[in-house]
């Protein structure tokens, strides 16, 4: 687990870890899975708010639990840039991780595939290829997303390739 | 759908739902205190502790004061500073609030003390006096860390209350000490037979309660004698007079040397001065002339009339018979030539004859009758 700054690696040895090694097309025991995801989602989203570090909303989108909708946050300079957040689960999955999608990136950094999906870094894949059944969205998020957005939102809003709402509105207004 | 699910579904929308507890840095704290200020939301009066870490109000740090006051009954602003954690400069001027609300404590060199306080000191003082017997007050002022004034003030009301014993002199005493160095004094007072300075005598009770005491017994001050003794002199325990403070004279040494004086004046009719000089008795011719108005003082001899008179009749014999005397011969041996020529002179048959020229005086002290001048003439012829 090198190559984590020691607030992930607190965080992440927090969540609880599965145990089903199902996929979407499993049947009964996706749902199991599913339950356990849903007890691992609670368990990291009731301890970012303990620790005043809360900084997504996510939802199955769909009654089966393949595809995840949201939002994510991340404060930069004492504002909080907010995008839109989405992911499917994979019909190898748990064996492939989700691919977070931040469509509304799209196209504004290199660090991205096609679809505003993240690219994540080379830390993740071996580290959920080792604790395959065992990581699920709510790791997917801790270590996937939460660095990006740590290293992307600020390069991001410097380079002045995101803007904030307010800084929106008012230039949109200037304009007109 | 599972209901399992669908419950754990609802847990996770309402964890996401709740309120994130809020996390404020200290810096945040500090600003927002900081505008609340400004925007006088707050009591102006807002202190901060020595720390930095807290924030205080004037009253909060009223009750802590008094609250670290009544644990003990006595605290340095110091270590109230210290204790409460705020500036000394904040924690001064709210004891001094705090002191002047409450009648039963006052600030002292730096410290509040409560009444209480004094109290129970006075009765760990009282406890120590009755172990000791006696205690100077500059011990006290010491042990107790503050001016021997305020112990005095201290201890002097709760005298016979809480102390009992008596002040003397920058020392406690308990009855019983001082009935010791009482019966100390009467005795030294009245096997005293000699006049006597005082301090002497002092001295050596000093030296005498040393002694009895060990090296623990504490030295009673001369002062504190003295007052037992003129204490017993007024009662009449003691008889004497007292000259200049401390020269003692008792009763019994005046009584002996009037005597004696009496005797040998009423005896001899004369008394020489040397004579009372060794009775010590300091102005003899004073006191013969207060003690006698009737006799005569001359310089070296207190004669009493008397003497006069014998000599009178002796040198007018003399004159008659066609004789000469010596008046030396008739006085005492202690009268020296110039006290004759005084004694002669108050002699009236010799100031009468001489004036008659029937005698005249020669050597100051012979007495010739002019017939036996004449008769030596004759035979001389």
């Amino acid at each position: 687990m090198e190559g984590w700054d020691p607030s992930t690696k607190s965080s992440l040895t927090q969540i609880p870890l599965l145990s089903t090694r199902a996929g979407p097309r499993d049947g009964a025991q996706w749902t199991q899975r599913l339950k356990e995801e849903y007890r691992s989602l609670i368990a990291y989203t009731s301890m970012n708010k303990s620790n005043d570090n809360d900084w997504f909303r996510i939802s199955a989108a769909n009654p089966e639990g393949t595809r995840w909708t949201g939002s994510c946050w991340y404060v930069h300079n004492l504002r909080r840039y907010e995008f839109q957040l989405q992911f499917d689960i994979p019909v190898t999955y748990p064996a492939t991780a989700p691919e977070i999608e931040l469509p509304q990136l799209d196209g504004k950094t290199h660090k991205m595939y096609r679809g505003g999906k993240i690219c994540l870094t080379v830390h993740f894949k071996p580290l959920w290829a080792k604790n395959c059944p065992r990581f699920g969205i709510a790791h997917a998020l801790c270590l996937g997303l939460a660095p990006w957005l740590a290293a992307e939102v600020p390069v991001l809003v410097d380079s002045g390739m995101i803007k904030h709402k307010d800084d929106e509105a008012s230039s949109a207004a200037a304009e007109s | 759908m599972d209901a399992e699910l669908l419950e754990l579904q609802q847990q996770f929308e309402s964890a996401q739902q709740a309120k994130s507890s809020v996390r404020l840095s200290e810096r945040n704290v500090v600003e927002l205190v900081h505008k609340l200020q400004e925007l006088h939301f707050l009591d102006s009066d807002i202190l901060h502790t020595v720390t930095g870490k807290e924030y205080i109000t004037r009253d909060h740090l009223r009750h802590e004061i008094e609250a670290e006051i009544r644990k003990s009954g006595r605290v340095s602003l110091i270590d109230l500073s210290d204790a409460v954690g705020v500036d000394l400069y904040h924690v001064e001027s709210q004891a001094q609030a705090v002191v002047v609300g409450d009648p039963g404590l006052a600030i002292v060199n730096g410290e509040i003390i409560s009444d209480s306080y004094w109290d129970s000191a006075a009765e760990e003082i009282d406890e120590k006096l009755q172990e000791c017997s006696q205690i100077a007050l500059a011990e006290l002022a010491a042990q107790l860390r503050v001016g021997s004034e305020l112990v005095v003030s201290v201890v002097e009301p709760r005298l016979g209350k809480i102390i009992k014993g008596r002040l003397e002199g920058g020392q406690l005493y308990t009855p019983a000490y001082v009935s010791r160095i009482c019966a100390m004094v009467r005795g030294a007072a009245r096997g005293i037979t000699v006049p006597t300075n005082l301090a002497t005598v002092w001295n050596s009770l000093q030296q005498l309660l040393q002694d009895t005491d060990g090296a623990n017994g504490v030295s009673v001050e001369g002062a504190f004698f003295q007052s037992q003794f003129n204490g017993l002199v007024k009662e009449g325990e003691v008889l004497g007079s007292l000259r200049a403070g401390v020269q003692w004279t008792p009763a019994v040494f005046a009584h002996a040397q009037r005597a004696s004086v009496d005797s040998f004046f009423s005896q001899n009719s004369y008394i020489s001065y040397d004579v009372l000089q060794k009775l010590a008795i300091p102005q003899p011719k004073q006191y013969l002339q207060s003690r006698y108005p009737e006799g005569i003082a001359l310089d070296g001899v207190f004669v009493h009339p008397s003497m006069v008179e014998m000599l009178d009749a002796a040198i007018e014999d003399a004159i008659e018979h066609g004789n000469w005397i010596d008046s030396l011969s008739v006085l005492p041996t202690y009268v020296g030539p110039q006290d004759v020529s005084k004694i002669l002179s108050l002699c009236p048959s010799v100031q009468r004859e001489i004036k008659a020229a029937k005698a005249i005086v020669m050597g100051e002290s012979c007495i010739f009758s002019n017939s036996y001048v004449k008769v030596k003439f004759k035979s001389l012829h």
